[in-house]
């Protein structure tokens, strides 16, 4: 099963068949682009820095582009969020300098997931100015519940897509999401936040 | 005083109360226990403020989510990376 664009200048499933460069061009304008901002949020909340984060996102994006043939066309969104999960995974490896074996990655090195660029003015303002008790609330959920809730409550995830970017099932992203949320509640309304 | 009936729905309700909250399409509640949820909330006070703090927790949340939106040179900065590296492909 591939895609293919159409008269309409939509893209379209098709049966199979290598896409043409234009179709897959189509093809990662209709169902890549616009995914974006909702790869780099997510991307934001498995990595520890902006600059990992925009890393991430197009190493799966170039991952996506390359896979468009085996793309049915249907949920991109949860498509997109599996291949980051595994390019998660990928990359993280890569900052262990005992799996370098490629001759060809020392020779033009990229820059180690993991290692920071100094964010822009704009970029220190847009992640700093946020409420500190709840920032400060939400990282004391650990890594354990933490995702859960930054994906549905801050991001806007639905269950599902939040079960496909962390590849774990929806009850568990539910009893996680519910667990977390009652500790966030309890802690703000100690401190009074919660009336 | 409450009741030991009241007791049992209150938890049962506090069991599906995100859940009737969040009205998630991955995991809808059934008509029937949405309609229980509702008409306890409807009658007791306490799971009424169990849920409106989980509303105004979200609420903050989705607050503190737009102060997170990656920022449009963010996502420039991503599209000009992979369309420079596609054209070398």
């Amino acid at each position: 099963m591939g895609i293919l664009a159409g008269d309409n200048g939509r893209v379209t499933p098709t049966e199979s068949g290598p896409l043409s460069d234009a179709d897959r061009r189509a093809a990662f304008a209709q169902y890549v682009e616009p995914e974006l901002p909702v790869l780099l949020r997510v991307a934001r909340t498995l990595t520890s820095s902006e600059a990992d984060a925009e890393d991430l996102v197009q190493e799966t994006v170039i991952r996506a582009y390359r896979a468009l043939e085996g793309f049915d066309g249907a949920h991109p969104r949860a498509w997109l969020l599996t291949i980051q999960r595994h390019t998660a995974s990928n990359l993280r490896r890569r900052t262990r300098p005992d799996l370098v074996d490629d001759w060809a990655v020392l020779a033009d090195p990229k820059p180690a997931f993991g290692a920071h660029r100094p964010e822009t003015p704009h970029e220190a303002v847009a992640t700093h100015v946020l409420d500190d008790d709840l920032e400060q609330a939400i990282d004391s959920l650990g890594e354990k519940f933490r995702p859960v809730l930054v994906m549905v409550d801050v991001h806007g995830l639905t269950y599902a897509e939040c079960a496909q970017a962390l590849g774990i099932p929806i009850g568990t992203v539910m009893s996680r999401l519910n667990r977390a949320r009652d500790r966030l509640r309890k802690h703000l309304k100690a401190s009074g936040r919660l009336t | 005083m409450t009741s030991p009936r009241q007791m049992i729905e209150c938890r049962r309700t506090a069991r599906r109360l995100q859940q009737f909250l969040d009205r998630d399409p991955s995991a809808p509640l059934s008509d029937g226990d949405r309609q229980r949820v509702q008409a306890h909330l409807d009658v007791c006070a306490r799971c009424t403020g169990l849920a409106r703090e989980y509303q105004e927790l979200h609420a903050s949340l989705r607050d503190y989510g737009q102060d997170a939106e990656p920022t449009p040179e963010a996502v420039d900065r991503v599209r000009q990376a992979v369309q420079r590296a596609l054209a070398q492909e």
